[in-house]
């Protein structure tokens, strides 16, 4: 793949990024037939061979650290961002000074503060597919009227029911999503509206053990929040992964190993890797793109030509005297850690698609100086902020089993509290303390530190970690112009590229989201018979039941609100800096995701979402994808 | 076994009862190779060896397959899939060694650790039939069938010749419920087809038959291409079918392959290129097989031979769990097909029995190991959960353990 020079072949479609994004595209627009489309991926192509998939797996496997990118090594040509690198932007200050926005350049965000963005992604064949957790949940119709209905925010240019469709797609052709209607309740919705008579193609992942413990505990029962009482009712979450397939559906399996992965097989890390690949990444998309649209044939009217180009980093958007892209120049490497010997090449189209995520893509615009008339660009950086609460049950409920997350509590998803507060919802936790407390790994050392050896820390440990649990509080943040990414010449990689460098801060409405989340989390808790510690009981003797919830001011996510404080962590959702809109002078892209400056260049992403709701995103970035891709076809006289 | 007053080639299927007799001991058959080729694999170190490992695995799975398939025909004609004696003859079950008593130079199938030998032995299990020996053809001998092929294609013959739309209405009333659907099956190449009348019956049977067991035709003269072709056929989304086509010239097309190409793989540690012969050496690209990374079992293992030694309860326990797993399979073919589910824990047990013994020196040899004896046990169901968990206070979590 790599070696071959492409730069003077004209494309159909030259597709920047190959994560979800681009192969939901650029699988629309090959099924059309008659399509030669080029896929620039800046990282590695290494998770496309079986066998090198399980390099993957064993650098995870190797390694005591477990974060989203750690079987995806940072590559010093295609860098990416990385929780590890994550500090505390405001400085200690000097006695009687208020503290100092100190800017961070340890990692390859530039965090400018006041507070860090924690989120990553991974720059490699697959993106950020490869490391997600594979929840697919869709928006909620409120959402997309966030404006309208709550005055925050800003509204959709359209409404759930003309995504709906999109939606099904993304889930039946694309990922491939396990799930029931039934079994999923969200706050005014009622399945009719909102499903109509569709099916998932597989039937959900069976409720973990914690699940049902907590569904017995706390379904039926009521809480009072904020003063309103909500009634507590456990949800099925839809899954990227797979299950038992309904209606003749074939579960996908691993690329090039086509019977592995035919069904998810519990291993609890999904994030960061499936070692079976039940769980969707576009690798899949783009196998079976290799397969039916091979980029070594010219097409066909009922095959397309698809080449992809793994390690060759985009560089710059090209415009030609009328303002319309005439290509993308882009620069390969073969050694990862060498800068290699700059030999610009440039790709060639009919219609540019920037698939980089949301922060890539920005940065290239700004870098190019493209599609920014509006000035948006890089503009209204959003995440989901989450609160993590966690605890000890009084009765083992036998975490680190199941995917990641099979049930949530999605009962803050929308209400009149949006006014003045941000939406939520509640991930459960299969995987005991190990995203909040780092365990087994930090259990095991806190016992040991308490001279616990042999037979003894094994009993202590089995007592132990079958009892942890935790609750994952996941804030709709809402669009800011002042949480944004630029660029500056300071700060490059070693190619010479922009770093992003990030301006981000939480404003009250989510730091009061903070605190309602901590509320209900609270009193959920006490149903289920969690109370809270004891200030001077041993937290490394780990009595139970107890709830261990801990948030320090020394933490690089602490925030504080009132007089309470709270640790917030990154869910991996970057979203927002290219949203589409109704106007050309408040947005980037158009309602069809096509941005108003270029007519020839579409963005695609979370970085076209104008709002984020409380859903993770990846769904609604691909039914969105598959949309844009429909209208790129259209655009260049479709053969549909 | 010695017994062989049992289904007879001679006497070949004349009545209903035949057919189902014959049927039995075609998922008896089609287990068979499961112990063989699962003992094979769990010697193989861990993470050694991941492409052997990936080929025994669906290998398995598509032995499964054909279990399930005889179970649905079976089922279809009024039978219902038994562990017990069939007629006068012994149980379906096999002992190891394993003999198939009523096929005719049938290799004998033994328990072994992963080696050149043991994937000789697969390759000549798999082996099709030679053209003049495959097919209704095949003259039998002494009261066998002269091959697989021979025995399947008189399965054919019986239930067209038996198999009337009034016999199918009648099964599908009385054994109603039993039929596996396509979707309890994955992990290897083919489809689960439910079995409802002759068409349904007679493609369930070519199912089995197509992935390489005693095909009628000169399969070794095929090229690995046509042969690829000729494999199963795996359903695209949605259930579209995905034909391997000119364009799939991909190595990793191999999941098409009959079981016999895969180990020829194996054992060469080259893939096949696509326009070899199959009954050519692969001369492809690598693919990379360790032969020193398997443990040292003692080859056949029995737990008889450790009686009165430390090994023989984790010998039997072992046999407890594959016993249990066997019942649960069986009682998924007779009516509790969610049952198979629980198929799947159970196979994650027997991979820790077997990984544990594997990991045991003999007391009768310390430079080789115990292993997995796959003992079909019929004891009193309290006594097999003993050996299954004999910490456990209580026979009530044991009973668990072993109900399924």
């Amino acid at each position: 793949m790599t070696g071959d020079r492409h730069d003077g072949d004209r494309h159909d479609v030259v597709i920047v990024g190959g994560g979800f994004a681009g192969a939901a595209v650029a699988k629309t627009l090959a099924d059309t037939g008659g399509k030669r489309i080029l896929v620039l991926e800046a990282g590695r192509g290494t998770g496309m061979s079986a066998g090198k998939y399980a390099s993957h797996v064993e650098a995870f496997q190797a390694s005591l650290v477990n974060t989203p990118n750690t079987p995806y090594p940072n590559n010093p040509n295609a860098p990416q961002a990385d929780v590890l690198d994550i500090r505390q932007i405001l400085g200690q200050p000097a006695p009687g000074q208020p503290p100092r926005s100190v800017t961070d350049t340890s990692g390859y965000l530039v965090q400018t503060g006041p507070l860090p963005f924690q989120s990553d992604y991974t720059r490699a064949l697959g993106g950020t597919s490869l490391h997600w957790l594979g929840t697919c949940l869709r928006m909620l119709p409120n959402d997309f009227e966030l404006h309208r209905r709550y005055g925050q925010g800003v509204d959709w240019p359209f409404g759930y029911d003309e995504l709906r469709p999109y939606y099904e797609r993304a889930e039946t052709d694309i990922i491939g999503v396990a799930a029931s209607v039934t079994g999923q309740h969200y706050p005014g919705i009622d399945d009719q509206e909102y499903f109509g008579r569709y099916q998932y193609p597989m039937h959900e992942i069976p409720a973990s053990y914690l699940d049902r413990v907590l569904a017995r505990k706390l379904d039926g029962r009521n809480i009072t929040v904020g003063g309103q009482d909500y009634p507590v009712r456990m949800s099925s979450t839809p899954a990227g992964r797979n299950s038992v397939p309904r209606n003749g559906y074939a579960p996908v399996g691993a690329p090039g190993n086509p019977q592995l992965g035919e069904r998810c097989e519990g291993n609890t890390n999904c994030i960061p890797i499936c070692p079976v690949q039940a769980k969707y990444s576009s690798l899949k998309t783009w196998y079976e793109l290799m397969r039916r649209h091979p980029g070594d044939q010219p097409p066909t009217p009922a095959r397309s030509s698809v080449t992809i180009v793994p390690q060759a980093v985009a560089t710059k958007v090209e415009l030609d005297e009328h303002g319309r892209v005439s290509g993308i120049t882009y620069q390969t490497y073969d050694d990862e850690a060498v800068a290699p010997a700059p030999d610009p090449r440039t790709a060639r189209g009919t219609i540019y698609v920037l698939a980089a995520n949301a922060i890539e893509n920005a940065t290239l615009l700004l870098a190019s100086g493209v599609a920014n008339s509006s000035g948006m660009v890089g503009r209204h950086l959003m995440d989901h902020p989450l609160i993590l609460t966690w605890g000890l049950m009084p009765e083992p409920v036998w975490g680190f089993r199941g995917p990641l997350s099979t049930s949530g509590l999605e009962m803050f998803r929308d209400g009149p509290f949006r006014e003045h507060t941000s939406a939520f919802r509640i991930e459960v936790g299969n995987e005991g303390w190990n995203f909040s407390a780092g365990a087994p790994t930090s259990t095991v050392r806190a016992m040991v530190g308490r001279g616990r050896y042999g037979p003894e820390l094994r009993r202590a440990l089995g007592e132990v970690i079958p009892r942890q649990f935790r609750l994952g509080l996941e804030m709709e943040q809402i669009p800011e112009a002042s949480n944004y990414v630029t660029i500056d010449r300071a700060y490059r990689d070693q190619l010479g590229g922009y770093r992003p460098v990030i301006r981000y801060d939480l404003p009250d409405y989510v730091r009061s989201g903070f605190a309602m989340a901590k509320e209900a989390s609270d009193a959920m808790y006490a149903l289920l018979g969690v109370p809270p510690l004891d200030p001077d009981q041993d937290r490394d003797a780990f009595p139970y039941p107890g709830d261990y919830t801990s948030y320090q001011p020394t933490d690089p996510g602490y925030v504080t609100y009132g007089e309470a404080g709270y640790t917030f962590q990154g869910a991996g959702h970057l979203a927002g800096t290219h949203r589409m809109g109704s106007s050309p002078r408040t947005s980037v892209t158009d309602p069809r995701q096509r941005t108003w400056d270029h007519d020839n260049l579409y963005l695609v992403g979370c970085g076209n979402m104008p709002t984020v709701g409380t859903s993770n995103p990846s769904l609604t970035m691909t039914a969105l994808a598959v949309w844009a891709g429909e209208n790129i076809a259209a655009d260049l006289g479709g053969q549909s | 076994m010695t017994n062989t007053d049992m289904i007879n080639a001679e006497r070949g299927i004349i009545t209903l009862d035949d057919l189902r007799d014959h049927l039995q001991y075609a998922i008896g058959l089609e287990l068979t190779t499961i112990p063989a080729y699962l003992c094979a694999l769990y010697t193989i170190i861990p993470d050694a060896n991941s492409a052997a490992c990936e080929v025994i695995q669906s290998v398995v799975l598509e032995e499964m397959l054909h279990m399930s398939l005889a179970a649905n025909v079976l089922n279809a004609i009024g039978g219902a899939p038994a562990t017990g004696p069939v007629g006068d003859g012994p149980s379906p079950v096999p002992v190891y060694p394993a003999t198939v008593p009523f096929i005719d130079a049938m290799p004998v199938i033994r328990l072994q650790a992963f080696s050149k030998a043991a994937v000789d032995d697969f390759i000549a299990i798999e082996r099709p039939a030679p053209p003049e020996e495959a097919g209704p053809q095949a003259p039998p001998a002494g009261g066998r069938y002269g091959s697989i092929g021979a025995f399947y294609a008189a399965i054919e013959a019986g239930l067209r010749a038996l198999g009337t739309p009034d016999v199918f209405r009648r099964g599908r009333a009385a054994r109603a419920g039993c039929q596996l659907t396509s979707e309890y099956y994955y992990g290897g190449a083919g489809t689960l087809i439910e079995v409802t009348d002759l068409d349904s019956a007679l493609a369930a049977v070519a199912e089995i038959v197509r992935e390489g067991e005693g095909l009628p035709r000169p399969v070794l003269g095929q090229t690995a291409h046509e042969h690829l072709l000729s494999g199963a056929r795996t359903p695209g989304r949605l259930g579209a079918p995905y034909d391997v086509d000119d364009m799939d010239r991909l190595p990793f097309g191999w999941k098409m392959y009959s079981h016999y190409a895969r180990f020829k793989e194996i054992r060469a540690g080259r893939y096949y290129q696509p326009d070899q012969l199959v009954g050519e050496e692969p001369a492809g690209d690598i693919l990379p097989v360790d032969w020193r990374a398997a443990s040292p079992m003692t080859p056949d293992p029995a737990a008889q031979a450790y009686r009165g030694t430390w090994a023989y309860q984790p010998m039997m326990a072992f046999s407890a769990a594959y016993t249990a797993l066997v019942d649960t399979v069986y009682r998924g073919f007779n009516g509790e097909p969610a049952l198979l589910r629980q198929a799947v824990p159970g196979m994650y047990e027997l991979k820790y029995q077997a990984n544990s013994l594997l990991n045991m020196p003999s007391p009768l040899d310390q430079n080789q190991t115990l292993g997995p004896a796959f003992e079909y046990l019929t004891l009193p169901r309290r006594t097999a959960a003993k050996l299954v968990y004999p910490q456990r206070r209580g026979a009530e979590s044991g009973d668990a353990a072993v109900r399924h």
